[in-house]
């Protein structure tokens, strides 16, 4: 058996499972078809529902992919060929000649900045930006390795040229580079491809052949800063400023005549942040969005929508639209389209249309399934073995994970790329750990201590030119080489090369330096090499420091050599100054108690205690209910699969009563929490009051949701017996006696009752719709008389299998729309039996309705299970503002809490189906098994500590803490006639990130951070000034 | 002088010696310099209450209102303060918006003697724009700045301006006849209570000053109203101190001597009244985190008096009597 995993994709889900999985042991083959990692979450301008800058939160992960010394990066390869079966697979991958020597190319830049060739469309910018014909995809690239289009460079077209090898100084140019097949054995493979958005192939009437009509890709990119125009809102004929922009949703999806008959999932979301930046990039602009159903399929997303409406003044109109032309002379388009309120057709002009063009599996997805011999299904997504397995190929040994699926958002994908590292690791376990490396020193670490006498070593990096052209190197180190206790300084062309690394090594023992500083570029990408060099000559890690010249001097002021000179000089001396003050730091190891806690034993719950069971970790899983199961317990027949929820329930609770490495506790409760990630004890307390104590590595937060009892509200108040809840109907459709049935004429379904309204609860709950059209289709089959009518405000069926199902079941049932202005009547007619007249407005017929029903049915949305509070209080994690656990990032972070070792998942996050629910709970264990595999976790060397002698007890630093990692302990003073208790701060360096927030806050300047203290900082700051005034630069 | 010597050739960091990071004594260095004056809010001061920012009589607040933002009422002080004095005066107390700091905690905390100097020098230009002749205070620090260490920079000061705690400003108009104490104690049974003499006001100052024994008269008279005066073990000049003074940090020794002080001042009253806010801030923060001295009401003196005091007879009969 194999410990390597080949993972083919690099985009989001490909990064999150690459990086997981060698956190749980394994080696990692990523290929990626471009020339960089990212794929398309890097060519977003901003993320919803938080509006960060998408490439911001994406870019420290795609360093640590580029750092992390277990991932192999495979970027511009292809995989051929795969054989074997699971556990020994053997893949050939093709590697694409980048006609650029990898090891050699420094990514300075310079051959670009003289590449003569004509620029050509960037695909990166999706076609709108330029490029040269050498290049790499955008600055952040990961790996900043550049690459020759051999179509367009000029030498390998015609022979000519050859500037680039002339100004190359690492000599990295080879036009003589051929593909190359590359042989590789793996143990599994997870597929993460992603999805294409291929404007072009949609039919004419939604204009795309028009110059001011974009795709939704294409108007992420118009309004990124690195964007084609520097993110100005701009359109292309004429590059002026457009005052009326339309977004069309649905351009192309939903619609049987397009071949892309399911809902994408996200454009309704992106749709509503692409305006909202518009409006916050310019003041001119108008958006108005041309909306199908609003489907905000996701934490706080329906808020987001309605947020742009209401202070970015976005208007909504719902239509449908039936072509859009283009004024020839203006260059504007014409909308038709028929106004669903009013029934009425218009026109509608805008200066520029952006299409929400449906997202469809990455090109070549079907010779990639040929090749790994995997089934796709009938979209041409990858097909899951099973509904609710659905990181499984129908391969065993292939796993599948994020948009190659089907449509999701980032946390989704993010949410199964841990799940699928998980699984990969039960599949694997034999093997883990067996082909990873982890660096080990032979030189002894020297001793350095405080009162030795500073000798400084200082490289300064020309970068090829690119640091070089812009700042005087040697006029720098001219004035660097005098400074007082700087014993060795040189510059050379590349700091970063191999032999760079010997120099260092060599100076360092030659000069006993005990300190080294390198000025070169960002510590982001380049710190861990230096200090690792430091490692190889005996010198401990904390003992260098780097310098960033190249983004905030040579980058920054490429106008201005003398400023960027004078600031490089600044910046080395403050550097200098504070080296002096660097102590040896030490990393402490903490053992990982291998065990982890599940809280609830819903689906959730069983599903996490599973896959924690299966990869060999003692799991206890504590459920408040008599048995386990949770909302199962009351679910009727399972969607879309159309199953019988026992059959399920009964499945996955037999598995988890049969593991022996699980231990349930029924009807017991969490009564305290002590400890930190890796340690904890935690005391259980069940229904006799007894208590058991659990000494636990990890928790899992798995509490789950429960249905809104909606009292007041359409004539429920629990006496009246026919009108009821989803889950009321679904309990009473287990009974066996179905004769009430026959006695029903017409039942009518309310949605969204109590859900998305302006007070109270505000948000979408996701699984309403979807139950309900469920039953409806039930009820109808048990009694095919019975007439069904559903009030609906909009549906919510955003998945790839929804859009069908919900098209199937509308024959079913009369669907009215109404609004949340103005609500349908219930009044009740007669006692028994019972019988209530149902008024309502219908927008669709512009009309008002009256009819009796026997039965109504109210959709209420998933709100938070009860006593969240204490239990958040316990685990130190916070709650949002609707009740539910609030993780650590909405959108890269969603299974983690800010305090490392406990984790959520389930509809303890948020409302969501089984299918989700599943894929959650196997990601959180995927991230809870990192820490509980690797059986230690290493603390930084650069965490705040705390004099003791001078903390003062108040607490401040506790509160601020975002990591939890501040405890207030008591200790008993002694003094001559009075011994008190007093409260002193005592941080973990397990949990401690370093960010030092405490050290700001603390009132007595008691807390530090080791490596940036006080002193330090302050001896850069004077370096700094003192300088300005002997210059007289200053005051 | 000897003593800020002392206080900088002990520490060399003398900055890291000040709590709060030193922001309050920051402001203190902003408003030495010329041409700055900060802008005050004088939100505390009720609508029914007229000010003026000229006038014989002057209330110095002190840095009572900044303290407010941290901790909670200090501005009552303030209140009850300014509620006597304009009970008792005829004309408008003479409030400044742009008052500055006496630069106490400056000179004491961190030695610093020119801006200590500076704010002297502002202050009294200021008191001599507005033509103040009284100068009155309910900061113990405050007053002993004024009253004491001012005159020896400035020979003439005490000659300008008469400066008086807000106990010798009740206790010489309770001896001049001007007012009563009155007010009888509403609990039935009868409530004892202490004196914590702030350093500021007893062995801090030149020992002709008789406040401490001031404030004892003005205790015995609460003997007729219900109320029973208790000295703490050790009291006048021998008080135990509050911790800290001038903002310096405060520690587990400073705590423990607190703690011992509010042993004391349990078993010797139910109400421990004190005359100084920092006195107060710094003896009731101790409270929060221990319980077993909580049940002891700390308050102010001007807090504890504003509601004994009854002006004999009407202001314009006093005129007459002139």
């Amino acid at each position: 058996m194999e410990g390597a995993v080949l993972v083919i994709g690099a985009g989001i889900a490909g990064i999150q499972t690459s990086l997981d999985l060698t956190e749980l042991g394994f080696k990692v083959y990523l290929v990626e078809k471009s020339p960089s990692i990212g794929g398309r979450m890097a060519q977003l301008d901003k993320t919803f529902p938080t509006n960060d800058c998408s490439l911001c939160i994406l870019a420290p992960k795609m360093v640590e992919v580029y750092r992390n010394p277990n991932i192999e990066l495979m970027t511009y390869h292809e995989v051929k060929a795969i054989s074997g079966e699971a556990g020994n697979f053997d893949v050939t991958v093709l590697k694409k000649p980048r006609y650029i020597d990898e090891d050699k190319c420094k990514g300075c830049g310079d051959c670009a900045a003289k590449c003569p060739k004509i620029q050509v469309p960037n695909s990166f910018d999706m076609n709108l930006g330029k490029r040269k014909s050498i290049y790499i995809p955008f600055p952040q690239a990961v790996p900043p390795i550049y690459l020759i289009d051999p179509e367009l460079c000029l030498m390998l077209t015609k022979g000519v040229c050859g500037v680039c090898e002339k100004v190359c100084e690492a000599k990295a140019i080879n036009y003589e580079q051929k593909e190359q097949e590359i042989n590789i054995k793996v143990g599994a493979v997870v597929v993460a491809t992603g999805f294409d958005m291929p404007a072009e192939e949609l039919s004419p009437r939604w204009g795309y052949r028009f110059q001011n009509v974009v795709s939704a890709l294409e108007y992420e990119r118009i309004l990124c800063a690195s964007g084609p125009f520097g993110g100005h809102v701009l359109r292309l004929s004429d590059e002026e400023e457009p005052e009326k922009i339309a977004f069309i949703q649905c351009a192309g999806s939903r619609d049987l005549h397009e071949n892309v008959p399911y809902c994408s999932s996200v454009c309704c979301m992106y749709t509503a942040k692409e305006a909202i930046i518009t409006a916050e990039h310019s003041e001119n602009a108008k958006c108005f969005v041309f909306r199908h159903d609003i489907r905000a399929y996701g934490k706080n997303f329906y808020e987001f929508t309605q947020r742009a409406q209401d202070e970015y003044g976005v208007k909504y109109f719902q239509t449908k639209i039936s072509t859009i032309e283009e004024n020839p002379e203006t260059n504007d388009l014409i909308i038709h389209y028929e106004d669903l309120k009013t029934g009425k057709f218009n026109d509608f002009v805008a200066n520029l249309v952006v299409l929400a063009t449906p997202l469809v599996p990455k090109k070549g997805i079907g010779e990639l399934a040929t090749i790994l011999d995997v089934e796709l299904d009938k979209y041409d997504f990858f097909k899951e073995k099973s509904y609710f397995t659905k990181s499984l190929s129908s391969r065993e040994g292939i796993f599948l994970c994020g948009f190659c699926q089907g449509p999701k958002d980032i946390p989704e994908t993010v949410a199964d790329a841990s799940g699928v590292a998980s699984k990969v690791a039960t599949l694997l376990k034999s093997a883990q750990f067996t082909q990873v490396r982890e660096k080990e020193f032979d030189v002894a670490e020297k001793q350095v201590n405080p009162s030795d006498e500073p000798r400084i070593g200082v490289l300064i990096c020309h970068c090829g030119i690119n640091i070089g052209k812009y700042v005087d190197v040697p006029h720098v180190r001219d004035y660097i080489k005098l400074l007082p206790n700087v014993v060795w300084c040189e510059d050379n062309l590349y700091s970063c090369s191999s032999d760079s690394q010997e120099l260092i090594k060599e100076k360092i023992q030659e000069h006993n330096l005990n300190r080294l500083i390198v000025a070169s570029c960002t510590p982001r990408t380049h710190e861990p090499l230096f200090q690792e060099t430091c490692q190889e000559a005996g010198l401990n890690k904390y003992l260098f420091e780097m310098v960033n010249i190249r983004d905030q001097c040579s980058w920054v002021h490429m106008t201005e050599k003398k400023a960027a000179t004078d600031k490089s000089m600044d910046l080395i001396r403050m550097a200098v100054s504070k080296s002096k003050l660097l102590k040896p730091q030490k990393e402490e190891k903490i053992g990982v108690i291998p065990t982890a806690l599940v809280i609830g034993g819903g689906v959730s719950g069983m599903t996490a205690s599973l896959e924690l069971a299966n990869q060999g970790f003692k799991t206890y899983v504590i459920e408040k209910e008599k048995k386990l199961g949770g909302n199962l317990n009351n679910l009727n027949i399972l969607y879309p699969i159309q199953e019988d929820a026992s059959i399920f329930l009964n499945d996955i609770v037999g598995k988890v009563e049969s593991n022996n490495n699980i231990e349930a506790h029924l009807e017991s409760t969490i009564k305290d929490v002590k400890g930190y990630i890796g340690n904890y004890d935690v005391s259980i307390i069940d229904s006799k009051d007894k208590l058991t104590e659990i000494k636990t590595g990890a928790i899992i937060v798995a509490t789950g949701g429960q249905e809104f009892k909606p009292n007041g509200l359409f004539q429920y108040d629990g006496k009246n017996k026919q009108v009821m809840t989803q889950l009321e109907i679904e309990q009473k459709l287990q009974d066996t006696d179905k004769s009430w049935l026959e006695k029903l004429k017409r039942v009518t379904f309310i949605l969204c009752v109590g859900a998305r309204q302006k007070d109270g609860i505000s948000y979408c709950s996701n699984v309403c719709c979807g139950t309900s059209i469920k039953n409806i289709n039930i009820l109808k089959e048990l009694n095919p008389n019975l007439e069904i009518v559903v009030l609906y405000r909009d549906i919510q069926m955003a998945k790839k299998e929804f859009e069908e199902y919900y098209r199937n079941r509308r024959k079913d049932a009369m669907f009215l729309r109404y609004e949340l202005e103005r609500l349908p009547k219930v009044t009740k007619l007669a006692k028994s039996p019972e019988k209530y007249k149902v008024e309502v407005f219908d927008t669709n017929l512009q009309d008002n309705l009256n009819f009796e029903t026997d039965l109504i049915v109210l959709a209420t949305p998933m709100v938070p299970a009860d006593n969240l509070k204490d239990l958040a209080m316990m685990l130190k994690v916070p709650l949002d503002r609707t009740g539910f656990f609030l993780e650590a990032h909405v959108k890269l972070r969603p299974l983690d809490f800010a305090t490392d070792g406990i984790f959520l998942c389930g509809c303890a996050q948020w409302p969501k189906n089984i299918q989700d629910s599943i894929s959650q709970a196997s990601g959180a264990a995927g991230r809870a098994s990192r820490f509980l595999s690797a059986g230690e976790i290493t603390t930084s060397g650069l965490v705040a500590e705390v004099t003791q002698s001078k903390c003062i007890g108040c607490g401040e630093c506790e509160e601020v803490c975002p990591y939890k990692a501040i405890e207030l302990i008591e200790i008993t003073k002694n003094f001559e006639d009075v011994s008190i208790i007093v409260k002193k701060s005592s941080i973990n360096s397990a949990l401690c990130k370093g960010c030092g927030t405490c050290a700001a806050t603390c009132p007595v300047g008691a807390i530090s951070v080791k490596h940036y203290d006080f002193d330090q900082i302050g001896a850069m700051i004077d370096s700094y000034l003192l300088e300005k005034i002997k210059n007289g630069g200053i005051i | 002088m000897a003593r800020y010597k002392m206080r900088q050739s002990a520490n060399k960091n003398i900055d890291e010696l000040i709590a709060h990071k030193g922001v309050y004594t920051t402001i203190t260095e902003i408003m030495s310099q010329p041409y700055i004056n900060p802008d005050r809010s004088l939100e505390w001061v009720p609508k029914n209450i007229k000010i003026a920012d000229k006038g014989n009589v002057l209330y110095y607040v002190g840095c009572i209102p900044y303290f407010n933002y941290e901790f909670d009422k200090i501005n009552s002080i303030a209140l009850s303060t300014l509620q006597i004095l304009s009970l008792i005066e005829k004309e408008p107390i003479v409030l400044f918006k742009e008052e500055i700091c006496c630069g106490h905690d400056v000179y004491w905390g961190q030695g610093k003697l020119e801006v200590f100097i500076n704010l002297a020098k502002k202050n009294i230009e200021m008191f001599e724009k507005a033509g103040i002749s009284t100068i009155v205070t309910a900061c113990a620090e405050c007053y002993r700045t004024l009253k004491v260490d001012y005159p020896k920079l400035f020979e003439d000061f005490g000659q300008k301006f008469e400066v008086k705690h807000i106990i010798e400003y009740i206790y010489d108009n309770w001896k001049e006849g001007k007012i009563e104490i009155v007010g009888k104690n509403e609990s039935e049974e009868e409530t004892s209570f202490t004196y914590h003499d702030p350093c500021r006001l007893s062995r801090f100052l030149p020992e002709d000053n008789k406040i401490t024994d001031k404030s004892r008269e003005i205790f015995k008279e609460f003997e007729k109203l219900g109320y029973k005066f208790t000295e703490m073990e050790h009291n006048k000049s021998n008080s135990l101190c509050c911790g800290v003074n001038s903002w310096m940090n405060c520690n587990e020794k400073s705590k423990a001597l607190r703690y011992k002080r509010m042993l004391e001042a349990k078993t010797a009253g139910e109400i421990m009244l004190t005359a100084c806010p920092k006195c107060k801030i710094h003896l009731s923060c101790l409270q929060d985190d221990y319980a077993d001295i909580s049940s002891v009401e700390i308050s102010d003196f001007s807090e504890f008096l504003v509601n004994h005091i009854k002006v004999i007879k009407p202001k314009k009969d006093i005129e007459v009597e002139k």
